[in-house]
């Protein structure tokens, strides 16, 4: 057994394992210092509060010393779900003696604000060191340790659902190449990082970073949709390297629209973003109820030039009278730059006889000159023919 | 007295990796043809796990229990020759 168990660098325990508590004492007890894998390099268990589930308590099994990237998954599958006590306690403890030289930790455990999780993934976190590349949690940790990250030199990906303490020192993420913001995270954190981008910091620090390289992935902006606030806007053109922006609303219906943009709403985004490369805007949805029109298109096709993919939703139940105006020479048309091949539309709904689909292939065409393809699950989409005829 | 051929690592490293990623079972099959093939493939084989199942069938003495995998009695860790792999794989 331990010939086999020296090979594997690897390992992804599912929330069903099929292993017996008992099967696994016994394991434990034949394995050389407690460790199943002692050559483990990374972890992956995703565990539940189902008996079926390899219990917490076995954790130390795989705690190798050659661990490098350790992904825990225990949010429960049910919501009213809650870790029995003993394995909070395992859990806990399987955090306080990870090891400090990992590179790669993600430790998805819900959204606890205070206890002894948030403790001990805090304490953790300030024992950790140069070698921590990424870090994702869902817990909020101590100030301590959001300083601590935000001092850590090698740091390139980070994903937080908590807001930034009052004051952070400088230099912050000297190495910082993808930021991902949960939800309430991303305004404060924007204004935050943007004002050190503009030289302004705060409490009079000089600023001595900056995240011209940085990659920030906003990925519940949903007050955005609803308000579009100009000076979170302005905030986040300083970031000439967002390339991608997700902006969509809680949603309860997957079949109602939304998605509160509007025309200009777009359009100022797309103003403020010119260098964006991957946009998708809004959740495509059934119905024909969302603001947006074509103009919205325009807009990005004439300020988004180095847009590679594009995924969106816009009313269509006008398609035809704007097409026919674009094609036509209406207003706008002279703008449209953006070299995008493929547009994605999802579920969005098309209504278009078919002595108008020219008219709407034209209107695209003058919209996007280099669109090749849209992507829809609607087959009208692709009735429309947008690629060249051979 | 193997063929030269399968200690060059540069080439029979490959083989492995493609075998490994499309059809495990043919990679056992390549492991058993030649001792000096044996340690790299199984390696390779065992180098990721989504189970511990694997593991524990590897035992003398696993048995099949309500549904999952359990022991016996206490494992002794005795090792088990490459042929066993056939089985635990199957």
């Amino acid at each position: 057994m331990h010939r086999y168990a020296s090979w594997v660098r690897g390992l992804h325990l599912f929330h069903d394992e099929t292993i017996t508590s008992g099967s696994l004492s016994r394991l434990s007890r034949n394995s050389p210092g407690g460790i199943l894998f002692p050559k483990l390099e990374w972890l992956h268990w995703d565990w539940d509060v189902g008996e079926r589930s390899v219990p917490l308590t076995f954790f130390r099994l795989f705690i190798s010393s050659h661990l490098k990237r350790v992904t825990l998954n225990t949010r429960p599958s049910q919501s009213d779900a809650h870790i029995p006590w003993r394995q909070l306690a395992a859990l806990v403890q399987l955090i306080s003696v990870l090891p400090t030289s990992l590179e790669s930790l993600s430790l998805l455990c819900g959204p606890e604000k205070d206890g002894p999780l948030r403790d001990a993934i805090s304490s953790l976190v300030c024992r950790c060191g140069p070698f921590l590349r990424r870090f994702d949690t869902c817990v909020h940790l101590s100030e301590a340790a959001i300083h601590h990250l935000t001092q850590l030199p090698n740091l390139r990906h980070w994903s937080t659902i908590q807001c930034p303490p009052r004051t952070v020192p400088l230099p912050i993420f000297p190495s910082l190449e993808n930021l991902r913001l949960e939800k309430q995270a991303a305004a404060p954190w924007v204004h935050l990082l943007a004002s050190h981008e503009r030289g302004t910091p705060r409490n009079g620090l000089t600023p001595a970073t900056t995240l011209t390289d940085a990659r920030v992935t906003l990925t519940s902006l949903y007050f955005v949709s609803a308000t579009l606030a100009s000076s979170l806007l302005s905030s986040i053109a300083k970031f000439r390297d967002l390339v991608t922006l997700y902006v969509w609303t809680d949603c309860s219906d997957v079949g109602s629209c939304t998605f509160r943009l509007k025309d200009e709403n777009v359009g100022d985004l797309a103003a403020s973003l010119p260098r964006l490369v991957n946009l998708q805007l809004g959740r495509p949805c059934h119905s024909n109820s969302c603001h947006t029109t074509v103009t919205s298109l325009l807009s990005i096709s004439s300020h988004c030039l180095d847009l590679i993919t594009l995924e969106t939703h816009f009313n269509t139940q006008t398609i035809v009278g704007d097409m026919q105006c674009l094609v036509n020479g209406g207003a706008g048309r002279d703008k449209a730059k953006c070299k995008l091949e493929s547009l994605v539309v999802g579920k969005m709904p098309l209504e278009v006889r078919g002595e108008d689909n020219e008219t709407v292939v034209m209107g695209f065409k003058v919209i996007f000159p280099c669109l090749t393809g849209i992507l829809a699950h609607d087959i009208r989409w692709c009735e429309l023919r947008v690629q060249p005829r051979s | 007295m193997p063929h030269p051929i399968v200690e060059i690592d540069e080439l029979v490293r490959p083989v492995i990796n493609e075998l490994v990623k499309t059809s495990p079972r043919a990679a056992v099959s390549f492991a058993l043809t030649c001792r000096s093939l044996e340690e790299p493939t199984l390696s390779s084989l065992w180098k990721q796990q989504h189970s511990l199942t694997d593991l524990v069938r590897v035992l003398p003495n696993h048995t099949r229990v309500e549904g999952g995998y359990g022991i016996e009695s206490t494992v002794s860790g005795r090792e088990f020759p490459a042929g066993r792999i056939r089985y635990q794989l199957s």
